[in-house]
């Protein structure tokens, strides 16, 4: 810490009331939003797929994962298209637009008393960047794994078929 | 410096892994006929090449090896000695020990022993062998050969000429039922217009198909009118043409240039490349595809002749990349099917019995990430063949079989689809020993005997945890049972049936896809979305005011032309966006009629959109566990269509109404 500060660059987005910070390394692009071709059986806070380029790509709904609401399409909604551990996915959020560096000393714990049970694991941290509180994100912790649904997804043997 | 020498390295690995396989075909080959000496050649010049090799490299002891099994092979070449079991033995030995010397080189060690087996070869060589038996007079037919021959002998040939109806929308799909159900009934020989111009709905109302069946011409009318929308089937009966004997007399000739062809050793021209640029290719062709027919769409109501004639240009040779690129990840299956043939022989001898391996098929092509994967569950199937298919030779004696027991691995081109057979004469599955094995492990319930098929009681063995203790002998028993077999199979898109008749044999059918990346599919409706079906899965389509539908077990069926009487399922219930799965067909709908397995379905689906060659896109991995989707792709107008899994599809249902 000699004299220059430890800084990082995050891109902030805005769902509902609340403004968020993710990573810039994790995300490689911000299109306008579209809607989604739904994936029956899919988790519910998973939106859908899109065409990005040529890849299909899916989209979750934070808001589900946050508020437990719907989201509501608007003219500055857009899908932050983000790097996961299990590869490219779009993220839908009410607008997005600036990169702020954020100082790593002013990033804080999340204060227990605003988080629920479910929430809790998704925040990495708050940080205080003027006079704006903005929620950092922990994007593998928020998106779904591939193993929500085991029940349904193991294997049928034949046993179960026949019998 | 060091990287040049891992590079000479690598390349020495490789090259010397095909010359050491060349060896081995060819000793196999002059084992089972001692008299044909062309393969000592190929045996010769393979020790001949690694040899030189070896030397160039500066592996001595390897170099030492393989000079003294050329001067054995030599003797064998001047007819110094003859061909027998020991002979032959003795090269694959030595064959064995030249590969753990080349491993040996590659570790920098030294561990190997090579001086009993050095001075065996030189001992031989020097004239330890018996003497040839006198050349037999050429023309004399090798055991087997007439295996080659077709089995469906006669027949006649005749254009089919079929005429759609003037209302007809898909014409491509109906066409494609047509030549399918023609395929069952014989030999599809050509089509008028071709089969691509069909594809392409390049025809009027009619086309022509020429085919050679054994069937009655009214049988092959009837089939073919059963096809909805078709108007009119006229069909000429031509004299047994010569043309299509020709294809047979022609195979026959080139299996015979086969056999010749094989010494040939340096002389195919290939090049190495990495699979990660095949890979990438095929996904940016897949793209160009996709970007080709969004430039259609934008184009077609412009009506500009001339970017209307650039654009069909431009389909062209995208389909011919395409297909090139598609092509290039095709590999033999031979590559894979080549080291079978020892392994078999090791096996049998391990087990004291006497097993012919006979293998068919082998220039059949598969994409490469299939052929990768499917070698582990074929040795499975080819061990358990020697070990639990074929009897022992008391058994076989007591059972009037011939003393040689006979495993084959054939390979076959069906539709889209290959076939890999793995049979064997031996004594077959006993069905009932099966079920009670099920039973005492609680596989299943004594009581639900008669509801199983005898098909589904072998099937039984692919569960797992049916595996059994007196399975678990030396040879099979080696951590794959055939759970994994069947996973594996059915994780590459495929499926497995077992045939079996208690006394007479065993056969396990692999049907594979032949490529992962691009299907046909039919593209359709349902609760609002476009959805693709592949359409190998699709054996007719119906209008819904064709479709009689009843009711059994509150279950909606319909019943077929033929008399079958078959499930019908609602796709919007399926995809969950709908509730009621008694709705029947509405006008306006139509019923698919869906076959995996010799098992058919009806499927209704709110509006059929057409026929389209689609590139599969896999799904993100959080999604990847759903069952009933094989995927994702991109139509011409940028929107995604999810791609069902007809397999996985109706399980799903199944479950939901229980």
């Amino acid at each position: 810490m000699a004299g220059t500060e430890d800084v990082r660059q995050y891109v902030i987005f805005r769902l509902g009331p609340e403004e968020y910070g993710l990573p810039i390394a994790k995300v490689s692009s911000i299109i306008r939003y579209e809607p989604a071709t739904p994936v029956p059986r899919s988790p519910e806070i998973v939106d859908g797929v899109i065409n990005l380029r040529g890849r299909v790509i899916p989209v979750v709904n934070l808001a589900k994962k946050l508020f437990d609401t719907d989201f509501h399409p608007s003219s500055s909604s857009r899908i932050i298209v983000a790097e996961g551990e299990a590869g490219l996915v779009g993220l839908a959020v009410d607008a997005a637009s600036e990169v702020v560096s954020i100082a790593v000393a002013d990033i804080l714990d999340p204060p227990e008393t605003a988080l629920t049970a479910e929430t809790a694991e998704v925040f990495e941290g708050v940080a205080r960047c003027e006079d704006r509180l903005i929620i950092l994100l922990d994007l593998d912790k928020a998106l779904p794994r591939g193993d929500y649904d085991s029940s349904a997804s193991g294997e049928i043997t034949e046993g179960d078929e026949d019998v | 410096m060091g990287d040049d020498m891992q590079a000479y390295k690598d390349i020495f690995v490789s090259e010397s892994a095909e010359y050491v396989q060349s060896i081995v075909d060819g000793m196999l080959q002059l084992e089972s006929n001692p008299n044909d000496l062309e393969p000592v050649e190929v045996v010769f010049r393979g020790a001949h090449s690694l040899k030189g090799m070896s030397a160039a490299m500066g592996y001595e002891r390897t170099a030492d090896l393989t000079h003294k099994m050329e001067g054995l092979m030599d003797t064998v070449r001047k007819r110094e000695q003859a061909v027998d079991a020991s002979l032959v033995d003795l090269v694959l030995r030595a064959v064995d020990i030249v590969k753990l010397l080349i491993d040996d080189e590659m570790n920098g060690r030294t561990v190997t022993d090579t001086s009993a087996i050095a001075a065996e070869l030189a001992a031989r060589a020097a004239g330890g062998g018996p003497a040839p038996a006198p050349v037999e007079a050429p023309g004399a037919v090798p055991m087997g050969a007439e295996q080659h021959v077709e089995g469906e002998e006669g027949g006649t040939t005749m254009v089919v000429r079929v005429s759609l109806e003037d209302a007809c929308v898909l014409k491509s799909v109906r066409a494609y039922l047509v030549i399918k159900r023609l395929s069952h009934m014989g030999t599809v020989v050509e089509t008028h217009p071709s089969a691509r111009d069909i594809e392409d709905e390049n025809f009027e109302h009619t086309f022509d198909v020429v085919l050679h069946t054994t069937e009655l011409s009214a049988d092959v009318s009837r089939a073919v009118s059963a096809v909805s929308e078709v108007s009119g089937v006229e069909i000429t009966e031509a004299a047994p043409a010569p043309s299509v004997a020709a294809p047979v007399a022609d195979r026959d000739a080139a299996l015979g240039r086969l056999k010749k062809s094989i010494p040939k050793l340096s002389e195919t021209q290939t090049v190495r490349i990495a699979i990660g640029h095949l890979d990438s290719m095929v996904n940016l062709v897949g793209e160009l595809v996709i970007v080709r027919s969004r430039l259609e769409n934008l184009a077609r109501p412009l009506g500009h002749t001339g970017i209307l004639e650039t654009l069909e240009d431009l389909h062209r040779i995208s389909s011919e990349l395409q297909h090139e690129v598609m092509q290039t990840r095709m590999v033999p299956v031979g590559n894979i099917f080549n080291r079978f043939p020892r392994m078999v022989r090791d096996l049998a001898r391990d087990l004291g019995k006497d097993v012919a391996f006979e293998m068919e098929g082998l220039d059949i092509e598969l994409d490469r990430t299939v052929l990768d994967e499917i070698g582990d569950p074929l040795v499975h199937l080819l061990r358990n063949a020697v070990d639990h298919g074929v009897e022992s030779a008391e058994q076989r004696a007591a059972a009037g079989k011939p003393a040689r027991g006979t495993v084959r691995l054939s390979a076959m081109r069906e539709r889209d689809q290959v076939q890999l057979v793995v049979s064997d004469d031996g004594g077959g599955m006993d069905p009932d020993h099966i079920w009670a094995k099920a039973v005492e492990r609680g596989i299943v319930t004594a009581d639900a005997r008669e509801t199983c098929s005898t098909e589904d009681v072998l099937m039984l063995t692919c569960v797992p945890g049916f595996s059994t203790a007196d399975q678990a002998t030396k040879v099979s028993g080696r951590g794959v049972g055939m759970d994994v077999v069947r996973g594996k199979i059915e994780y590459l898109g495929g499926s497995l049936t077992i045939r079996s008749k208690p006394g007479v044999g065993t056969e396990f059918v692999l049907s594979l896809p032949l490529t992962l990346a691009i299907i046909q599919a039919l593209l359709l409706d349902a609760g609002g979305q476009t959805f693709a079906l592949p359409l190998s899965f699709v054996n007719e389509v119906y209008a819904a005011e064709d479709v009689k539908v009843d009711t059994i077990d509150s279950g909606p069926v319909m019943t077929l032309r033929d008399g079958r009487v078959i499930p019908l399922y609602r796709l919007d219930v399926l995809i969950g966006s709908h509730d009621d799965h008694t709705r029947p067909p509405e006008p306006g709908e139509h019923v698919v009629l869906v076959e995996i397995a010799d098992q058919a379905r009806g499927l209704t689906v709110s509006r059929l959109v057409g026929r389209q060659e689609v590139v599969i896109k896999p799904l993100a991995k959080m999604l990847k566990q759903i069952r009933g989707l094989g995927g994702a792709t991109v139509l011409g107008d940028g929107s995604v269509a999810l791609i069902l899994d007809p397999r996985m599809l109706f399980s799903m249902g199944e479950w939901e109404h229980r």
